[in-house]
């Protein structure tokens, strides 16, 4: 009889239709969460991010989930409170990173790493803090940004570029005579508007007092109403109150995003001369320039940078020692041999752990190994710069200008970070909006510094964050 | 080699289908039941013994077949209300929550920039303005009520916790805004309004683009379950497989019976076909139903959104075209003079009108009432399940029922 045999296979059938059934019951509730990553970039630059991201999914499988906002440090702040951070988070203040290590919430990545990775790096980029008096590594650095420049149009600037301080003034006011003003510049950036003033403002400082000054201001033990802080505002002062010499003046600076100020330099006739700002500003050059003209942006021919200018005699500071107080570029033509460079101001997006898992510990160790820091560089175009010794400034993806600007990176010498990025919240976001107001009404100056020294003495010694510069 | 109608002899190695091998049976046919299984050339005995036994056997199948079956109904049937039940609590009001505080966010922003040009002293500030704060109260409200019934996973509560985040930023520069104008009149309150509303309607990844972007991932996957989800293959077949290897092996059985026996065929099993065919039937108008009411509630899902969305568009709209109006002012010429952002703002703005009329104000009450009552009406009734096990009760019952003569029959054969 078939009967046994239909049994059989009726069995094997229902079998099969049971599985299905389990399987469709399990998959609405199946959920991989793989990896969650915060950081600050959107747009094309979160582009760029998720192809070194790409590469670690192919080579592991593991997904990740990368979300980006602006306003990143409130979006990690709730987060936090909330008690789901993200596994990983890159974050640009290295006073952030204190707090956050201090506080518990990181997890230190010495064993993590392992010595040989951690060898690639300048300590100091590993970021170590002093938590429960041991030392620890707390961050990666996933790529760093050179300030301390200035952009300009070639067409725009001819001759040699300006040295110090009060030839770039001299020449801002000749381009102003000559119609052109000569600054562009913004300071809109959603609720962290007013930081690219408080470039300038460092600039100005370390050039103009020195290193050890600067490290000082940066870690609070210098006032605010001191007579070399309240310097570089009215030096600042020289071009931001003078006539004519940004781009729509102080209250269009107020109004334009940080990302947009370098666009007239693009117009047809170009509306501002020179821009202060960062290394990653290119890559909204590159949008806007091809948008004005129709072609591709060349790096090094339709846009330049030369370093912040020194200061002269008259600016220079006093009683100088040989630790690196004012020094000159060691580009200066026909100048005295000079003993080392000028020290150079960064920021740096550094990655950080906040939760210890198998996946996070993998994603984090990829992104300190030479393949993984070489890719954002090697993009073409690409104005992502990587610390690690193993990356050559010859890997760098932009040309000659992009090799100059991750040789200065790299070069051995004194690299301070953005002092403001170093400072607690608190005094950052003052600074920001002391910014602000300065620009909307200059003679404010003495009642800004004035809290701005009121909120800086509201904050504890080990609120601030270690030094800012290197050896 | 196939079995025939009528022939003496049929092997298993030759009968691959299941009705193949009934029909082939007839007298003397009888092969044992482990050479049937492969474990031996066929071989052929007498019809004494294995008529009782394989009566055991085959209503031994028809039991075991009926539970699977049952099991297997009830499972899919489970499958689908939790698919339902997911849709209706958590992905549709998350849905009309979201579009609710995107709207809700347009207006405030909308409210605090009107009142910042028309209102203003010295002394009182521009006053946000209580419409403002209403619209702030009723945006946070939807928000923690999207937070609960988040459907999309990690992807979606990070979006919130975000937009919450960025929402902390916006409403902290409004109240800037405001002392600011206090302290000095406009200037910096124009820019820090400017910064705010910058927060709210940037793209890519402002607030209000976050949260489009998050009832898209809803809408996405709301669409997702309706096209694949329980109306999947997968689930259809693991339903209707069990039914229909059942429904065969009772006609296998009756027809056998009628063969062996020369008898009628046997009462309770035909019934049990019978209610068998027409639970099949039922579960299939049920499963029409759903899915009829599950098209209709995302069709009311659809207009209601687009209703709001209608409306957070025209505030919007209206906005602009008062900020175009405060930034010319305040950089003393056209927009022109006021920086590449604000420029590039101005252009964008040409040309937009506000309505003369503005929409009638969604009735949001009605509108998700609408949405509910299909989704409802979509849910599989609860005694649903009960009657589904009480039939197939009855059919095991009725098997019972119509083995027990024939089987009662050979009992006293047995040695």
């Amino acid at each position: 009889m078939m009967r046994p045999l239909a049994r059989s296979i009726g069995a094997r059938v229902i079998a099969v239709a049971m599985l299905a059934t389990g399987l469709g019951a399990c998959s609405p509730w199946a959920s991989g969460d793989g990896v969650s990553v915060l950081a600050a970039w959107t747009g094309s630059e979160r582009e760029s991010f998720e192809k070194v991201l790409d590469a670690f999914r192919e080579e592991t499988g593991v997904s990740v989930d990368y979300q980006g906002s602006r306003a990143v440090n409130e979006v990690l702040l709730a987060q936090i409170r909330k008690g789901s951070p993200p596994d990983l988070a890159a974050l640009w203040s290295p006073g952030d990173l204190a707090k956050y290590a201090k506080s518990g919430d990181l997890r230190p990545l010495g064993g993590v790493l392992g010595a040989a990775r951690q060898r690639d790096y300048d300590r100091q980029w590993l970021m170590p803090q002093r938590v429960d008096g041991t030392e620890h590594v707390f961050a990666v650095p996933i790529k760093a940004n050179l300030k301390s420049m200035i952009w300009f149009a070639p067409e725009q600037l001819s001759g040699p570029p300006p040295g110090t301080w009060n030839e770039l003034v001299d020449r801002s006011r000749a381009l102003a005579r000559g119609g052109t003003a000569p600054w562009c510049m913004g300071m809109g950036d959603t609720s962290a508007s007013g930081w690219p003033g408080t470039d300038w403002i460092e600039d100005i400082l370390l050039y103009q007092a020195g290193r050890d000054i600067y490290d000082r201001w940066a870690t609070g033990q210098l006032a605010w109403e001191s007579k070399e802080v309240r310097r570089a505002w009215t030096t600042w002062g020289e071009i931001t109150a003078g006539k004519d010499l940004v781009y729509g003046g102080s209250t269009a600076a107020l109004l334009t995003d940080f990302q947009d100020a370098g666009r007239p330099m693009f117009d047809r006739p170009p509306g501002c001369a020179m821009e202060h700002q960062a290394s990653f500003v290119v890559d909204g050059y590159r949008s806007a320039f091809q948008e004005s003209t129709g072609r591709p942006l060349t790096l090094g021919t339709d846009i330049r940078f030369f370093p912040f200018p020194r200061f002269g005699p008259e600016g220079a500071p006093e009683g100088g020692a040989e630790t690196g107080t004012g020094r000159e570029p060691g580009r200066e033509p026909g100048g005295e041999p000079e003993p080392s460079a000028a020290p150079v101001r960064l920021s740096a997006d550094l990655l950080v752990m906040f939760r210890d898992r198998p996946e996070t510990r993998r994603l984090i160790r990829f992104m300190a190994s030479e393949k993984a820091q070489r890719i954002w560089p090697s993009l073409p175009g690409s104005s992502a710069y990587s610390l690690n010794r193993r990356v050559s400034p010859g890997s760098q993806g932009s040309g000659d200008t992009g090799r100059e600007i991750s040789a200065i990176l790299t070069a051995p010498g004194t690299k301070c970070f953005d002092a403001s990025d170093t400072f607690p919240a608190v005094m950052r976001n003052a600074f920001n909006r002391a910014i602000l107001e300065y620009l909307n009404e200059p003679d404010r100056l003495s009642t800004l510094l004035e809290e701005l020294d009121r909120i800086r003495s509201t904050i504890g010694a080990q609120e601030w964050a270690g030094p800012a510069c290197g050896r | 080699m196939s079995a025939g109608m009528g022939t003496g002899g049929s092997t298993s190695a030759g009968a691959d289908t299941v009705m193949g091998a009934g029909m082939g049976a007839g007298p003397g046919a009888d092969l044992d039941a482990r050479s049937a299984l492969g474990a031996g050339p066929p071989v052929r005995t007498g019809r004494r013994r294995p008529t009782r036994r394989t009566l055991l056997r085959l209503r031994l199948v028809l039991l075991v077949t009926t539970v699977v079956t049952a099991l297997a109904s009830l499972s899919a049937l489970q499958i689908v209300h939790i698919g339902i039940d997911g849709m209706g609590t958590m992905t549709t009001p998350a849905i009309l929550e979201i579009a609710a505080a995107h709207k809700a966010l347009a207006e405030a922003d909308r409210a605090a920039i009107e009142s910042f040009r028309s209102g203003g002293s010295r002394l009182t500030g521009f006053r946000p303005g209580e419409e403002y704060q209403n619209q702030i109260g009723i945006a946070n409200q939807s928000l923690a009520q999207v937070a609960e019934d988040n459907a999309v996973g990690e992807a979606g509560s990070r979006t919130v916790q975000l937009v919450e985040g960025m929402l902390v930023v916006y409403t902290g520069l409004i109240g800037q805004a405001d002392a600011q104008q206090r302290r000095d009149g406009a200037g910096l309150s124009v820019a820090d309004l400017w910064y705010a509303s910058g927060i709210m309607h940037g793209r890519p990844s402002g607030i209000l683009a976050e949260l489009d972007r998050l009832r898209t991932m809803h809408e996405r996957a709301l669409d997702r379950r309706l096209s694949s989800g329980w109306t999947h293959p997968l689930v259809i077949s693991a339903a209707a497989v069990p039914v229909a290897t059942l429904l065969t092996v009772l006609l296998i059985a009756q027809v056998f019976i009628r063969r062996r026996f020369r008898r009628h065929l046997a009462p309770p099993l035909l019934a049990a076909t019978v209610l068998l065919a027409s639970v099949s039937v039922a579960m299939v108008a049920v499963g029409h139903n759903s899915h009829s009411r599950l098209g209709e509630s995302r069709a009311a899902l659809r207009q209601a959104v687009a209703a709001r969305q209608a409306e957070a568009q025209d505030a919007s709209v209206r906005r602009r075209l008062v900020l175009v109006r405060l930034l010319s002012g305040t950089c003393g010429a056209a927009v022109d003079a006021c920086g590449p952002t604000v420029e590039r703002f101005g252009t964008a703005s040409r040309g937009l009108v506000a309505r003369a009329v503005r929409p009638a104000p969604v009735n949001e009450i009605i509108e998700s009432r609408r949405v509910n009552d299909r989704m409802r009406a979509a849910r599989i009734a609860t005694p649903i399940p009960f009657l589904l096990a009480a039939a197939f009760l009855a059919v095991i019952a009725m098997i019972q029922w119509g083995f027990h003569p024939r089987i009662d029959e050979y009992r006293f054969q047995r040695r």
